[in-house]
């Protein structure tokens, strides 16, 4: 297979088309042209040719009487085959769907994706009526409950180096070295949880709805043991949360371990289990 | 229900009578091979993929290492297969799976397709193609093969598309209608008067059937569901025609499909 120059080109226009559609962040809202060249920091020519050309795919829509777009249908049947597929759901969805029944809340499975969490698996209790997240959705990592949890699992320098990414991120949207402080506070405090007790949690703050309860353990799927993050969250008033976190806490605990292995031996990328270090 | 297998939204071949305007074409392709992939296929081979998009095999096996490079496919060198990968789903997935219209009708989709034996289809309309965006399948009816989240059917072939065609504003119905003329070609002298009919159904009763129409097997009843500030969407129920005759679907299914609807719509009203 050549790599020459025509297509790293080629390449590099695709990675350009898909962080178009990424810039939705799988949200229904609507942008424009111009909020597209400031997130992707592509140009105005190029993010209008990439728009045009989902638009004609069926991955965008114009927005009726405006000059914004909206995501389409395309990217569900893409989707839907991925996550009706994918052995790992496959096993981890019955598990999760008993959890969220027991303890009457929402688990979610998320991996990393860049600097952000991304839902591959959500099972709500089925005496919740309301859903407010769900498969595919996306929260940042640095401010989540469950991205956090997954930065702890990470080994190093990865860890240290995907928090300093987060870091100059925030710091590019405008935080205040206050605010980065507090942040660091903040991360610093979750992983002290992690490392004492084993998860960590939130009740609303960054990140979080307010009245929202999270908390969050890494987890190591599969032969490969990549890693990701399970977390349970509900909707409570404050003065239930404390409740809540005694109840959930020790349960999400005992379920780590019941989830790692019932995924251990699936071969998660196709590489087998130690050709990693074969072949790469 | 006439549904036909078109795997990708972004199918490499052009459409029949759709001109291809300035498109990039790296991006559509590998938006193409990514669409390849279908529910309950895991593993797929460049000559797959080759097969399926109509792209050459140099093409498709330089866009899946690509792809594999950014993070989109998993590839297992020892079988030389490659599989979706979850990024796939930060590509906008949750943007179309979860609107308000698609949760309140998930539920009572369920509650139909247990009391009936019957699948249960939300579909929303995309180009000419009726696109499946909620599935509920029935345990106890055998599931065509082309029942599933992502599928599409033909607008203008399938009574699901005419029970929506019924509901939409005059304007934009003749439009398809005289797309669907134009593809119909030969066949549209019958397709038009089923149409009518169809349409003539659904305003008296609110729902059009298809009673072992195309498959004697299989009878079909659909109804529109046009909720203020969605685009226009039909639901069907697909089930055994032993357990659809004409007498139960009048008495039973028919309006209980539209009671339904009604029931969404008034539902996403109060929300919004």
């Amino acid at each position: 297979m050549s790599a020459g120059p025509s297509s790293s080109n080629t390449l590099l226009t695709v990675e350009r088309g898909l962080q178009v559609l990424r810039a939705f962040r799988a949200e229904s809202r609507a942008r424009s042209n111009a909020e597209l060249v400031q997130i992707t920091g592509l140009s105005k020519a190029t993010v209008s040719r990439l728009t045009s050309t989902l638009i004609e795919l069926g991955f965008l829509r114009r927005v009726p009487g405006g000059r914004q777009f909206q995501l389409s249908v395309g990217p569900l049947s893409i989707g839907h085959a991925f996550i009706e597929s994918d052995l790992v759901l496959a096993r981890a969805h019955p598990f999760m769907q008993e959890l969220a029944d027991r303890l009457n809340v929402s688990v979610a499975l998320a991996a990393g994706d860049g600097l952000d969490m991304l839902y591959v698996g959500y099972r709500i209790s089925r005496r919740i009526a309301t859903l407010r997240m769900g498969v595919g959705s996306m929260l940042p990592m640095a401010t989540s409950m469950i991205g956090r949890a997954y930065l702890w699992g990470l080994p190093e320098p990865d860890r240290t180096a995907r928090l300093a990414a987060a870091r100059r991120a925030l710091a590019a949207q405008g935080a205040k070295p206050a605010a980065l402080e507090a942040w660091q506070r903040e991360i610093q405090d979750a992983f002290d949880d992690l490392a004492t007790r084993g998860v960590c949690f939130a009740t609303g703050g960054p990140g979080f709805q307010r009245d929202a309860f999270g908390i969050a353990v890494p987890v190591r799927v599969g032969l490969q043991e990549v890693s990701m993050a399970l977390s349970c969250g509900s909707v409570e008033p404050p003065s239930r949360a404390e409740d809540v976190r005694r109840r959930v806490e020790p349960a999400l605990l005992k379920a780590r371990p019941a989830f790692e292995a019932l995924l251990a031996d699936i071969d998660v990328d196709g590489k087998g289990a130690v050709a990693l270090s074969h072949r790469a | 229900m006439s549904a036909r297998p078109a795997p990708s939204p972004a199918s490499a071949r052009p459409r029949a009578g759709m001109v291809r305007r300035s498109i990039v074409e790296p991006v559509a392709r590998a938006l193409a091979l990514l669409g390849a992939f279908r529910p309950n296929d895991c593993w797929l081979t460049n000559r797959d993929l080759s097969l399926r998009t109509g792209l050459p095999p140099s093409t498709v096996s330089r866009q899946t290492h690509g792809l594999v490079e950014l993070g989109y496919l998993r590839h297992a060198p020892s079988e030389r297969k490659y599989a979706l990968a979850a990024s796939v789903l930060s590509l906008g997935y949750a943007a179309i799976a979860h609107t308000q219209v698609q949760q309140l009708s998930r539920v009572r989709m369920q509650a139909l397709a247990q009391t009936h034996q019957v699948h249960v289809v939300l579909c929303t309309r995309e180009r000419m193609d009726l696109l499946i965006v909620e599935c509920e399948t029935s345990p106890s009816a055998s599931i065509p093969q082309a029942l599933h989240v992502g599928a599409r059917l033909e607008l203008g072939a399938s009574p699901t598309g005419w029970a929506m065609l019924a509901a939409l504003p005059e304007v934009e119905r003749y439009y398809l209608l005289e797309k669907v003329e134009r593809r119909a070609a030969k066949d549209w002298p019958r397709l038009r008067r089923r149409i009518s009919e169809a349409m003539s159904q659904v305003m008296e009763f609110g729902y059009c059937t298809s009673l072992g129409e195309w498959d004697p097997e299989l009878s079909l009843v659909a109804s529109p569901l046009m909720v203020p500030g969605y685009a226009p969407l039909a639901i069907a129920c697909i089930g055994a025609s032993t357990y659809m005759s004409s007498a139960r679907v009048r008495r039973e299914l028919g309006p209980q499909l539209v009671g339904m609807t009604l029931a969404i719509q008034e539902e996403a009203g109060a929300i919004s």
